[in-house]
């Protein structure tokens, strides 16, 4: 029995960069040489059609590859792309077919059996199968078999037509070559060099035999292969999400009065994340209008600095944002949803502190961000440059732990002048030049000679001047 | 008087150059051309714990006549703690810099140092310069030290560079210098000679902690201050006394380098003999030996010519030392032979450093060796491949560790690292950089490599890309670390580390002094090098067969003893000259039927005149056509005429094209001797304009029109880098005569030889057999029963009809050393466990001590054919290890048997698989024999095709060669069952059919026949990729760039 199609995609990277490209471009007619390459053993791992017919092939050299044609582009390849395509396509085939096995990094398992009764022949079943991946752009090969196993190397063999005849498919495992199998190199050579090419030829000889000679690892690899029963394995499950929506008896003006309602969605969250030991760092709150034309949803997201599930955290959080929206027309219903779900991390539980008075530094600069907006609360930190308007930078990312700042070049002023002023006034030098000439490598290279200097009202200033003579107040000495 | 004169002078005297790799961002040649520009007083080159750059600083200033004192010093962090710089003022503080030097660099890995405070405290003779760190509790304790314990004029060095805390700084270094009584002085930690150096001393710095200038951080200078300052601002920056200071310490350095006399190592010479009288005794016993019919008279005279010329240069003790190796190379039965300068003289052929007979070429040593080019001496002197370890050794163990090393090698920066390791530190992505690298052509002379890149993809507007070429152009040539020279060892009479520091080598218990031999030539110094040659050994070891099975006991000089046999030059005139030396290549085989060698100086002319350096100055058609009449030889005056005479006036050794500067352009020695070395590197350097005008006007002015002046230097540009010494190719000369000798009357024994001697020259394996089949000669399959490690020569039981010259009757039989994947071990236990009447069965094989690996190699190369069924069913018994053990020794193996058997096309797979080689059908052939080939002509039939007909030709790739002598021109060899075929394929053509060009093994070239005189060439057009029909082939071409 035929139970499992394996679909196996040998470019998703590739495919994605070319879809872009298609979108953008709004014609594929001309497709230039594209190859992905494998950083780490500097070979191509994924190529188009294009590159293909300038004679470049898989596992090729980057040398050779490049030597045989002049206009290629390369990309290097990264796993996590894969990853997630792979995800993706997952999800966007879930919609339609149960039963899905995620074989990273490039392949997906499906369970016939289970769907034939749905769809009714394979032909349907195969059609759907196919229109999703079309509507996905991806290359991809596909084979039957009675296990996964068999079923990934018949796919990847890429050579074989897709067949539901046992036989057939029997006929086209016998012909897969050694070097198709999952065995390491070693054991490849070996077989060859005792004239064994094919997994046909693998099969014919006695188990013992066989093994005496090659051990455990290639006899399981045949027996993964032979298998009639696939071994137990996870079936793909989309990711859970909090989502609830609520129609309000009556059309609520008042942007006030929708936090009372809220209580009791965000409750309900709260304890769905408890439940689950989980907690969110981020949620989004629509609310739905009567006319959608006229007046379509509007998404607020609220996020709290570090994962949260607490009920009158998120409601604090809730409430800074809703106080001060300004309707723009009365709304009738309200959906709450989670973003990423998060394990939950070990907050501070010690035994005898009051929770109520205090804040932790993560709550107050949610509660901070919350009320005037993520992008104007900042963190100062210190870069190593030479250049004073480069050592200092501003970061929004903030994290529970901010590194330790490194330790500055020499004296510097605690005020730093966004931008430096033209001197306009007499100065008094205290101390100085100390030349900084840096930065010839970027836009914002400096060549200037550092003074520090007492203004006319006695403020300690940083003054520079540079090769052309001109004076600059870039600071003051606190 | 100006203000300039009123400015106090001052000595630099913490100067690091390149030298301290990956710090100091100026070549010292440029530093001390700059400090003199500047009119500083002194300059010392600090390098930290190396002299390695000193020489060259030196030899700039004498060739430049730059009134600049040279310092020499080194700079330290002792105790990794504090920092220190070291000068001499004398000789015996250069001895003391040295041996601290040599301390420190010996008890660290390669490239790297270790100094403590305690090895100071023996110093006597050097100065001392103190750099504070600005801490002032840490320096006062450093300082009380540095008192209380030193024993050497020391002084604290103020450094004002205008960083952060400049101020701080100088106050502690006042503070120290009252407190602890310290004298001061100033310097400028020199890191460049000018400040536009920067941006490359901030790349060096971030390429030495592998980082991005981005992300350096503080680890970059916050400014360029480190460089050779203008007097004016030392003025303004330092108080005059602390100026005035800098030249009082310069003042009382008194030492220079020319002041390093070597001395030669004394043990050559006996008791009882001075130099002279026991190398003149040594020649007289040689001139015995030599010539045993009696010295002619002309000899004779010879013979004291250059005695004297030697006794003059005071140059016996090099030869007595050179004389002492060969003996010791003789007595261990070692081959060997000198080439180079001096070799070549009545003198060293009596010493037995060479086996050319002066007599027989009419070679003049005065050619060689000449007091006016003021040249030392070169000898160098070739031994056999596999035993040249022995003849280091013998020094070693004669001189000591300590009086004797190997010359370094400078590693520079060369384009591929420059390209990777700046673009690296640009921030550019890995694979973009190997993307460049690996498509720019730098032989491409149409397109610079600058603009190669633009079309690769790198913006040429971006301010980062023009940084990436220019510095990329200023980078290449920086040295990056010192290794070991391939021979060449100095010798001194005492402890070496006095006269130079040692460090170590890569190589465990290798140690390599601090200068190259460039540098050990600017001083004098004389250097003894120590080559491998793999013919030597393949030619000792068919001598070793000859007297083995033909009862001849040959040797080099015997062999050149019997003069030019015609049937040797006539087997080589028809370019059959595989495994010959030095004329095996594919382009010296087309040159052998045009030249036509007849005697000995053709055959020094052949091996000189396929090298690029005459190639590139397009010498080989006026010879050729004057050799053979068509061209009328004039000399433009007999100056010139008695120089290129041997010729026939077109300049091809390196010797007479310094010969014809002095004679035509009026060069004197000196200036020759810089022309030599210019030559030498003037792609770098671009040294060779300066060169230009004076040797033009030279000629111009002594009569010669212009023209011939351009030509001739248009003749020494285009030599280069490759022109080749006479010297050298007189003695290699010798080498490829007995070769041939070899190859045409002991052919067995000369394929067997060169077969047991690889790998070594031009072919392969496979190619040499071949070879030696088509020259009848019978090549046995490696057996379980008849091999040895080597291959051995068998006699013939049907021997073949040979012409009567050649000693046939022989046949070779391939020895266990080719088969892959054997180990030595296993051969050494096969060898002794091999019963006197063979093996009889594979079990015995099987129970022999083999490895399983090493019984699977035998089982795949077929060598247990005569015991069992095919390779397959062989090497599946023998992956069992069940009869091995004894318990099992006795019972039949059980019945396993693989019923596959391998197709006439996997044996041949199998064979070149194990090894690289097969006996059997050619693949060419068997793909012929089942019609899978269209029709085609062979190897073997081309010189029946007409000039310019249309062929297709089919072959396996045995190399391509793409020479930077022709541009855009590959040669492709291919190999059918008949012969070789030569294939020239233009620049368009594989261009246009990359694919079967860069990756067929089998290839089908369609084409036209090129032929002229008896060399033939198929000009390719369509290329067909045939290498499917052998899926799993794996012939292995070599390729030339």
């Amino acid at each position: 029995m035929l139970t499992w199609l394996y679909l196996h995609f040998p470019s998703l990277q590739l495919d994605a960069i070319q879809a872009q490209k298609t979108a953008e471009q709004n014609d594929d007619s001309h497709q230039t040489p594209l190859i992905v390459l494998d950083p780490k053993q500097n070979q191509v791992c994924q190529l188009n059609q294009s590159a293909f017919e300038q004679g470049i092939r898989l596992n090729m050299g980057m040398a050779t590859a490049a030597s045989l044609c002049a206009d290629l582009s390369l990309v290097a390849y990264q796993p996590h792309i894969d990853e997630t395509r792979l995800k993706e396509l997952a999800q966007w085939l879930y919609q339609h077919i149960a039963d899905i096995v995620i074989c990273p990094p490039k392949g997906l398992a499906l369970k016939v059996s289970n769907m034939l009764s749905l769809y009714g022949s394979f032909e349907h079943y195969w059609q759907q199968v196919v229109s999703v991946l079309i509507q996905q752009q991806v290359t991809f090969s596909a084979a039957l078999a009675h296990n996964i196993d068999a079923a990934q190397l018949l796919a990847k063999s890429g050579q074989c037509p897709l067949s539901h005849d046992p036989n057939e498919v029997s006929r086209q495992l016998e012909c897969l070559l050694v070097e198709q199998l999952p065995l390491a190199a070693t054991h490849v050579e070996q077989l060859h060099r005792i004239g064994i090419k094919t997994l046909g030829q693998l099969l014919a000889i006695d188990r013992r035999s066989l093994g005496k000679r090659f051990g455990l690892e290639v006899l399981s690899t045949i027996e993964a292969i032979k298998r009639k029963q696939q071994r137990p394995v996870v079936f793909y499950q989309p990711p859970e999400h909090y989502s609830q929506y609520l129609e309000l008896f009556h059309e609520v003006a008042q942007a006030q009065v929708l936090l009372f309602p809220l209580k009791r969605m965000v409750k309900h969250m709260s304890l769905f994340l408890q439940k689950r030991d989980q907690e969110i760092a981020e949620l989004t709150l629509t609310l739905h209008h009567r006319d959608k034309q006229l007046h379509p949803d509007t998404s607020i997201i609220i996020g709290s600095s570090g994962g949260e599930y607490r009920f009158d955290q998120w409601m604090t959080l809730i409430g800074l944002k809703v106080e001060r929206l300004n309707l723009a027309a009365p709304v009738v219903g309200l959906t709450i949803s989670s973003g990423q779900m998060l394990d939950k991390q070990c907050h501070n539980t010690e035994l005898l502190t009051s929770s109520n008075s205090k804040m932790s530094n993560n709550q107050l600069i949610s509660r901070l961000q919350a009320k005037v907006g993520k992008a104007h609360i900042c963190a100062m930190t210190l870069q190593a440059d030479h250049r004073p308007e480069f050592a200092f930078d501003y970061t929004s990312e903030l994290k529970p732990q901010m590194p330790e700042p490194q330790p500055l070049p020499g004296p510097r002023p605690l005020i730093l002048l966004p931008e430096a002023k033209p001197v306009t006034q007499k100065y008094q030098l205290l101390h100085g030049p100390e030349r900084i000439r840096s930065a010839w490598w970027s836009d914002n290279a400096v060549y200037r000679d550092y003074f520090i200097a007492r203004d006319p009202h006695g403020a300690i200033c940083w003054l520079y001047n540079e090769p052309g003579g001109s004076w600059f107040l870039q600071g003051y000495f606190c | 008087m100006n203000a300039r004169s009123d400015l106090t002078g001052y000595a630099e005297l913490h100067c690091v150059s390149n030298f301290s790799f990956l710090r100091g961002a100026s070549h010292p040649e440029e530093l001390v051309i700059q400090a003199a520009a500047l009119n500083y007083h002194a300059l010392a080159i600090t390098d930290e714990c190396s002299v390695a750059g000193v020489v060259r600083a030196y030899s700039a200033i004498k060739r430049h006549k730059l009134k600049l004192k040279l310092i020499v010093g080194a700079e330290f962090s002792v105790n990794e703690q504090f920092k220190i710089v070291l000068l001499c003022p004398s000789r015996q503080a250069y001895a003391e810099l040295c041996t601290l030097i040599t301390e420190a660099r010996r008890r660290c890995d390669k490239g790297h140092y270790q100094l403590f405070s305690n090895d100071l405290i023996p110093l006597k003779h050097c100065l001392l310069l103190w750099f504070p760190t600005g801490q002032y509790r840490q320096d006062s304790q450093t300082g009380r030290w540095l008192k209380s314990h030193l024993n050497v004029p020391m002084w604290l060095a103020c450094e004002r560079l205008l960083a952060h805390d400049a101020q701080q700084h100088l106050a502690c270094c006042h503070k120290l210098a009252d407190k602890l009584n310290f004298s001061t002085l100033c310097s400028s930690d020199v890191h460049m000679h000018e400040q536009n150096r920067q941006p490359l001393q901030d790349i060096l710095t971030a390429i030495r902690l592998g980082t991005t200038v981005q992300s350096a951080g503080f680890a970059l200078y916050s400014n360029s201050e480190r460089y050779l300052r203008p007097r004016e601002k030392l003025a303004k920056l330092y108080p005059k006394a602390q100026l005035e200071q800098t030249l009082e310490v310069a003042n009382q350095c008194h030492f220079c380098l020319s002041q390093l006399s070597y001395e030669y190592p004394a043990e050559v010479v006996p008791q009882g003999y001075s130099a002279q009288s026991y190398l003149k005794h040594l020649v007289e016993l040689g001139k015995a030996q030599r010539f045993k019919d009696g010295v002619p008279s002309s000899v004779s005279e010879l013979i004291d010519k250059e005695l004297a010329l030697i006794f003059e240069q005071q140059y016996e003790y090099f030869f007595l030392t050179i004389a002492d190796l060969v003996r010791f190379a003789k007595s261990q039965h070692i081959l060997y032979q000198g080439r180079g300068s001096a070799a070549n003289s009545v003198v060293c052929y009596c010493l037995e450093i060479t086996a050319v007979n002066p007599t027989k070429v009419d070679l003049l040593f005065e050619r060689f060796i000449s007091k006016e080019r003021n040249e030392p001496p070169d000898i160098d002197v070739d031994f056999e491949h596999e035993r040249r370890e022995e003849v280091i050794q013998y020094i070693y163990q004669k001189y000591g560790r300590h009086r004797a090393a190997i010359a370094a090698t400078v590693h520079s920066f060369k384009f591929k690292g420059a390209v990777r390791e700046v673009g690296k530190a640009l921030g550019f992505a890995p694979t973009q950089l190997d993307f460049f690298i690996k498509n720019i052509n730098r032989r491409d002379k149409q397109q610079r490599w600058q603009e190669q890149i633009t079309l690769l993809g790198l913006d040429p507007q971006a301010p980062l890309s023009r940084w990436f070429i220019a510095l990329v152009e200023q980078i290449i040539g920086f040295p990056r670390h010192l290794s070991q020279h391939v021979g060449g060892f100095v010798i001194a009479k005492g402890p070496l580390h006095e006269l130079v520091p040692i460090e170590n080598a890569t190589m465990k218990d290798r140690t390599v002094i601090q200068w190259d031999k460039d540098d050990i030539e600017t001083l004098k110094l004389l250097k003894v090098d120590v080559l491998a040659l793999g013919m030597l050994s393949a030619i000792r070891k068919a001598f070793g067969l000859i007297a083995q099975h033909w009862q001849h006991h040959l040797c080099m000089a015997s062999i050149g003893a019997t003069g030019d046999d015609p049937k040797v030059y006539g087997m080589l005139q028809k370019a059959d000259s595989v495994g010959v030396f030095q004329i095996e290549s594919r382009a010296q085989m087309s040159m052998l039927p045009r030249l036509k060698p007849r005697n000995y100086y053709d055959l020094v002319i052949q091996i000189a005149i396929v090298r690029p350096g005459p190639i590139q100055g397009d010498m080989v058609h006026p010879y050729l056509r004057r050799r053979d009449g068509l061209e009328a030889i004039e000399y433009p005056s007999n100056e010139v005429k008695s120089v290129l005479e041997r010729t026939l006036g077109v300049p091809i050794f390196q010797e007479q094209v310094i010969k014809l500067a002095m004679v035509a352009a009026g060069f004197s020695g000196g200036e020759a001797d810089q022309l030599r070395r210019a030559m030498a590197s003037w792609k770098k350097t671009g040294e060779m304009t300066v060169f230009r005008h004076k040797l033009i006007e030279g000629m111009t002015t002594r009569g010669y029109s212009a023209d011939y002046a351009e030509r001739i230097f248009k003749q020494i540009c285009g030599f280069g880098e490759y022109g080749f010494p006479e010297s050298h190719s007189a003695s290699f000369a010798l080498l490829a005569y007995v070769s041939a000798w070899l190859k045409y009357y002991y052919p067995a024994a000369f394929y067997c030889a060169l077969l047991n001697s690889l790998p070594m020259g031009f072919y392969s394996p496979s190619q040499l057999i071949q070879d030696a089949r088509r020259h009848n000669i019978e090549v046995l399959p490696i057996a379980i029963n008849h091999s040895q490690n080597d291959h051995t020569l068998v006699r013939q039981t049907q021997p073949n009809n040979r012409d009567n010259d050649s000693h046939g009757g022989y046949a070779i039989r391939l020895g266990f050393r080719l088969v892959k994947g054997l180990s030595s071990q296993g051969i050494e236990r096969l060898m002794a466990r091999r019963p006197k009447d063979g093996f009889s069965q594979l079990k015995q094989v099987q129970q022999s001590g083999l490895t399983r690996p090493d019984l699977a190699a035998l089982a795949s190369s077929d060598a247990l054919a005569e015991l069992a069924g095919n390779r397959f069913e062989t090497r599946w018994q023998m992956m069992t290890t069940e009869h091995t053990l004894p318990l099992f020794a006795e019972l039949e193996p059980a019945q396993e048997h693989l019923s596959l058997k391998p197709s006439e096309i996997e044996d041949l797979i199998e064979d070149h698989q194990s090894t690289s080689l097969t006996l059997k059908r050619h693949p060419i052939s068997i793909l012929a024999e089942q019609q899978r080939l269209q029709h085609h002509v062979k190897a073997s039939e081309l010189s029946a095709c007409r000039h310019k007909s249309v062929v297709t030709v089919i072959g396996v790739v045995t190399g391509k060669q793409s020479p930077g002598t022709a541009s855009g021109v590959t040669f492709v060899t291919l190999e059918d069952d008949t012969g070789n075929i030569n294939v020239v394929l233009w620049q368009g053509t594989t261009r246009a059919q990359k694919q079967p060009f860069l990756t067929a093994k089998i290839l089908q070239v369609s084409g036209i026949i090129e032929k002229k005189d008896e060399v033939i060439h198929v000009i390719g057009g369509k290329l067909t990729d045939l290498t499917h029909l052998l899926e799993g082939f794996s012939a292995k071409s070599r390729d030339f760039h």
